[in-house]
């Protein structure tokens, strides 16, 4: 799993085209970060907008490891870029309808604007657009390449800078441009353009000190314009914050480190302090976790669970906060192996899969932050339950498969299995339960099968019949760790395939597309692994007998 | 027979059942998400959700987890999360039965301006009015939902009038199906044509043209016009076929009629009567004189102004000065719009007369992009092909094989031609998992009174009135409706957006509620999360339609009663109660003490 993911890591990493254009190195672009920008419907720095321009763009937030505001600035004073390979492309039949080689990964700006095949099919794509027709996987990628386009354009031109608030209170207006800052003086609109020409004047001859003076003085004119439609200064601070010190990256590196340390625990038994430094080093990472949730929580004014990039993190933050809730509770290092594991998984699959980590504004029907943070939460936690309790049962199938004979580990592990799906279930029909109290405040009934209301349910049924069966002895503890891995499909289904697989129902909002391919090759490899974990089971007889029962003196 | 009841009763509450109903029922519900996606939330409504079989299903696993509880009597402390567990489960079946059995749900659909004080709900009805009679029945349609067995006539009465519908069909998505022949006794020329556009990968498509009805004599391609038509002489083929030899405009021609008041004609002038000097006539004994002013044959408005585009469309109008006893009018006709003012300018209409102006067919489609598919008097078929750029060409039609046009790459050819034709109509039932549109289910419905009778379809939702033997008779198949007892009057629908974007951030209406009785008159904010509330009812937004003028401003509400609510929250905590409980107290594999390796 680990080497896939590096080898993934890397082949991103080395696909990365070599920039010719250089890029001013001697300014920090500080002085600009700060700037507040309206642009998809919110407030945010100038430092936000150019990285998610970059990521637009190119595909990549930090793309060639350069601070993407040195990106922004560059584009709009050299026209070097329009030949420099910016735009990825990666569906074969795109490449075809091109007519680029199938080994190209990155086109130029030129390139692609001239291209007879994309010529010809743009205006047939945005025909299909203006008539709200379906459109194919090609189309569809045509059409995004051709948004890239135009961002890019309006980048170099100076028109996606919409940093100008316009005069009057209007808070729904759309901010202007520099260059057409109309309801301003003569006076004005001279000087924010003198202001920013200097600023590019400063880029070009690659000057810290001159563009930090020039970026002071634009942005205090721009504060000044229309106070009352500025943002609070400390909302940008923060989001500035958010963007630099990642912390999710940080907490996964944590995490990581603490499964390292689980694991020598496990191996040194009589050790406490490596025990207690794996979870102290687990303790930072969640406390990172944390506050990261926090903080884009500030940002962005609502709970952050509204769309898959805030879930995945969200599932992994709490798959950690059982584990040490468990850990507290039993002192056995398991835990903290499956967790530590498991959230880094969930922090990094998060930046890999194709789930946008943009802070967008949320469509009307989520926009009830009581419900969202009772619902959606209660529902989240079981997701996370239910993952730590898969985790577990991979370990507790490991040790079947390794060591069969340790019969004290497998009762064990059917216990910790047990208890960790005893939370998810209380959670998932809480929050069920808790989605149909607020569909029946809101919209007057408590429950109308939509698709996701219903995988709910079908999870929430799955499980049941876990615990019945094993109440019933038709699965024993064996059974049990396997159905809590297959459990977690109906999970996954719940979670990612109803947006993703079904595209239909009230719940199929803020998830765009992608990342399919990973979830069925996981899946495979779970398949084989259950039958390879199954058939080494049948083969070691005698058959473990069902576990004891025995009343529990806790 | 008590162990028979005693081995059932312990069948039904087994484990093992509990576990196969929980596998099935949760398999069957995965595959009916499956079958939403694949087809329609209101197909998956229709078919699986709101089904007898799935109450019934439900009802199936209460009983199993009733009798699961009941098999543990006598209940002792270890059993109180189980039983306060499966409780729960009991009480929020019960809930959701009741809402199900009692429970309204419904819409309502109100322009800005507009008040309603009843809904639509999702339950059909099938009503027969005599309004004049002061009589009024509702019948509930099942045949919406069973069909009417092949023969078979439904009979629907209205008591103590006489008045009696039957309905022998029923069409769930009815498609109609053109069919042509050609045993008409009456000569009815018609073509098939095909026409093939580049670009348009769907193959070709393919109409039927009937010369002698106006209604279908031409195609409208949009770009084009094709147009079928008969010619009994060689001249009038000739000229037909000839191209005009004045190709830079076609010239002022037409008629002008002045009809009085009441709309009779009084005079009719050919223009070109008109053209040298004025035209002079009597009515009821008093001189009249028509000027010309003006023919526009390509008439535009610019700038307040009538002009004559050199390029535009087709467009001829006409203006001219009428001298009558009581002074002087200009008068201004269009032949393309006769329904637009007759007189113009400052004057009032004194004389009481308007002009109608019609201008000939044939020098109209001289310049503009129509093919005329000919066929003269031996049968022969002939074709000529202008373009608004002045391009012309015509010769003979083959059939079967393309004929040249004058615009490139379009390509027509006529598939047949009969010269009797009849066409007939014919409707299918296309059935519910048919591609392409769905059309609206239709009934086939007679009327009968006086020994009168009157057959017809009956759309769903679009009330038909039969006039039968003197009476009118109003027939309705559609959604019922339900009186919420009191109104809602849509004030104002807004959706504000999120700054600087076109993405509505919410919808909401300001809408006034209405109940005499109570004398309640207030307006409120509904939008999403924050609906209505009043009496049992919820008012909530559930979306929003453009009104005529592109702007949104019909505003859909859903409203709900769901009597079951309550009983549901009862058993939602009882539930999560009893699984707790459950958890702290259950026994569990305890962790063996470790031995020592």
């Amino acid at each position: 799993m680990m080497r896939r993911l590096f080898l993934l890591i890397f082949a991103i990493i080395t696909s990365l085209p070599v920039c010719a254009v250089e890029l001013p190195n001697n300014i920090d672009f500080d002085a600009v970060r700060d700037i507040p920008i309206l642009e998809g419907g919110r407030h945010k720095p100038l430092d936000t907008f150019a990285g998610e321009a970059m990521r637009e763009i190119t595909g990549r937030w930090n793309f060639n490891k350069q601070d993407p505001l040195a990106y922004l600035f560059s584009f709009m004073i050299s026209d070097e870029w329009l030949q420099e390979p910016l735009f990825r492309i990666d569906y074969l039949p795109l490449k075809e309808v091109l007519g680029v080689d199938s080994s190209a990964k990155h086109l130029s700006y030129n390139q692609i604007i001239s291209n007879p095949g994309f010529k010809e099919l743009i205006p047939q794509v945005s025909q299909k657009i203006e008539h709200g027709a379906k459109l194919n996987r090609l189309e569809n990628e045509i059409a995004t390449l051709y948004h890239k386009l135009i961002l890019f354009q309006e980048v170099q031109s100076g028109e996606a800078l919409t940093i100008v608030p316009p005069q009057g209170d209007d808070q729904e207006a759309a901010w202007l441009t520099i260059n057409h800052a109309h309801g301003y003086s003569e006076e004005i609109q001279q000087s924010l353009q003198d202001a920013f020409t200097n600023l590019l004047a400063a880029v070009k001859a690659n000057s810290g000190a001159n563009f930090n003076n020039y970026g002071e003085s634009l942005k205090q004119q721009l504060a000044q314009l229309n106070p009352t439609l500025y943002p609070p200064m400390i909302d940008v601070a923060r989001e500035i914050s958010y963007n630099h010190t990642r912390p999710f990256l940080r907490s996964w590196i944590f995490y990581l480190l603490s499964f390292l340390l689980f694991l020598f625990a496990l191996y040194f038994k009589t050790n406490s302090k490596l025990y207690w430094t794996a979870m102290a080093v687990i303790s930072i990472g969640f406390a990172y976790n944390t506050w990261g949730l926090i903080l884009r929580s500030l940002v962005s004014h609502r709970p952050p669970v509204s769309n898959m990039y805030e879930s995945v993190i969200f599932v992994g933050w709490g798959i950690i906060l059982f584990a040490l809730i468990f850990e507290f509770v039993y002192r056995e290092r398991w835990f903290g192996v499956s967790a530590s594991i498991l959230g880094v998984g969930m922090l990094v699959l998060a930046d890999i899969l194709p789930f946008d980590p943009n802070i967008e504004p949320l469509v009307p029907v989520l926009r009830s932050n009581y419900w969202l943070i009772i619902h959606v939460l209660t529902i989240t936690l079981s997701y996370s339950a239910f993952a730590l309790a898969m985790g577990m049962a991979h370990i507790n199938l490991g040790i079947y498969f390794y060591l069969p004979k340790r019969r004290d580990l497998l009762a064990k592990f059917s216990l910790f299995t047990y208890r960790v799906l005893q939370v998810g279930t209380v959670l998932l029909a809480a929050g069920t339960i808790l989605g149909g109290v607020w569909a029946a405040e809101s919209w007057g009934r408590f429950w109308g099968w939509d698709p996701k209301e219903t995988w709910a349910l079908i999870s929430l049924l799955g499980y049941m019949a876990i615990l019945h069966a094993r109440h019933t002895n038709w699965i024993a503890d064996f059974g049990t760790a396997v159905c809590s891995v297959i459990g977690f499909w109906l999970i996954l289904m719940t979670w990612y395939g109803v947006n993703f697989v079904l595209a239909t129902g009230l719940h199929s909002y803020g998830f765009g597309s992608g990342g399919g391919k990973y979830i069925i090759g996981y899946l495979l490899l779970e398949t084989l692994f259950l039958v390879g974990v199954a058939y080494k089971y049948n083969m070691s007889s005698p058959p473990a007998p069902p576990a004891q029962v025995q009343e529990e003196n806790a | 027979m008590t162990n028979f009841l005693n081995s059932i009763f312990r069948f039904l509450a087994s484990l093992k059942l509990a576990v196969i109903l929980l596998v099935g029922f949760a398999v069957l519900l995965g595959i009916a998400t499956f079958y939403e996606s694949s087809t329609s939330t209101e197909a998956a409504q229709r078919v699986i959700y709101k089904s007898a079989w799935f109450d019934f299903l439900l009802f199936f696993l209460g009983v199993n987890v009733f009798c699961a509880a009941m098999n543990r009597l006598p209940w002792n402390k270890r059993h109180a999360g189980f039983v306060i567990t499966h409780l729960g489960i009991i009480i929020i079946l019960i809930g959701s039965m009741i809402t199900r059995q009692f429970g309204v749900e419904g819409q309502l659909v109100l322009q800005e301006g507009q008040a309603a004080d009843s809904i639509q709900i999702n339950e059909s009805v099938f009503a027969v009015a005599a309004p004049r009679l002061n009589a009024r029945k509702e019948f509930d349609p099942w045949f919406m939902n069973k069909g009417i067995p092949p023969g078979k006539e439904l009979r629907y009465e209205l008591d103590n009038t006489g008045i009696v519908c039957y309905i022998d069909d029923y069409l769930f998505n009815p498609r109609f199906i053109e069919r042509v022949a050609n045993h008409n006794p009456q000569p009815n020329p018609a073509v098939q044509i095909a026409i093939h556009q580049p670009g348009q990968s769907e193959g070709q498509m393919k109409e039927w043209l009937f010369a002698n009805m106006s209604n279908r004599n031409q195609l409208n391609l949009g770009m084009a016009v094709i147009e079928f038509r008969q010619v009994q002489t060689a001249e009038e083929l000739q000229t037909a076929l000839e191209q005009p030899s004045s190709q830079e405009e076609a010239g002022p021609a037409g008629v002008v009629t002045l009809r009085n008041s009441e709309g009779q004609a009084i005079q009719t002038i050919p223009v070109k009567n008109l053209m040298s000097q004025p035209y002079a006539f009597e009515w009821e004994g008093k001189p009249y004189k028509v000027i010309l002013r003006d023919f526009f044959p390509r008439a535009a408005v610019e700038n307040n102004d009538l002009i004559n585009r050199e390029n535009g469309p087709m467009n001829p109008a006409i203006r001219f000065t009428l001298t009558s006893p009581d002074g002087d009018e200009d008068h201004l006709a269009f032949s393309e719009f006769p329904d637009l003012g007759s007189f113009h300018g400052s004057d009032p209409n004194k004389s009481g007369l308007t002009a109608l102006f019609k201008y000939p067919k044939e020098n109209f489609s001289k310049r503009e992009n129509r093919a005329v598919i000919l066929l003269d008097g031996d049968g022969k078929l002939h074709y000529r092909a202008a373009s608004e750029s002045g391009k012309w060409i015509s010769g003979e039609v083959e059939i079967g094989s393309p004929f040249q046009t004058v615009w490139p790459a379009v390509n027509i050819s006529v598939q047949q031609m009969l010269p009797n034709a009849q066409l007939t109509e014919e409707i299918v039932d296309a059935g519910e998992n048919a591609s392409g549109p769905h059309n609206n289910p239709v009934a086939h419905v007679r009327v009968e009174y006086n020994g009168k009778s009157v057959e017809r379809y009956v759309s769903y939702n679009r009330p038909s009135s039969f006039s039968v033997g003197g009476e009118a008779v109003a027939v309705e198949l559609g959604q019922k409706k339900y009186p919420l007892g009191f109104a809602v009057q849509l004030i104002d629908f807004q959706a504000p957006r999120y700054p600087g974007t076109n993405r509505p951030a919410r919808f909401q209406s300001v809408v006034k509620l209405i109940d005499p009785e109570q004398q309640v008159e207030e307006e409120r904010l509904v939008y999403m999360n924050n609906p209505l509330a009043y009496n049992r009812f919820l008012v909530y937004q559930s979306g929003y339609e453009e009104g005529r003028n592109g702007a949104p401003d019909v505003s859909i509400f859903s409203v709900a009663w769901a009597p079951g609510t309550s009983t549901i929250y009862v058993g939602s905590i009882i539930l999560c109660m009893g699984m707790v409980l459950i958890y702290v107290t259950r026994r569990t594999p305890s962790i063996p003490i470790e031995k020592n390796e």
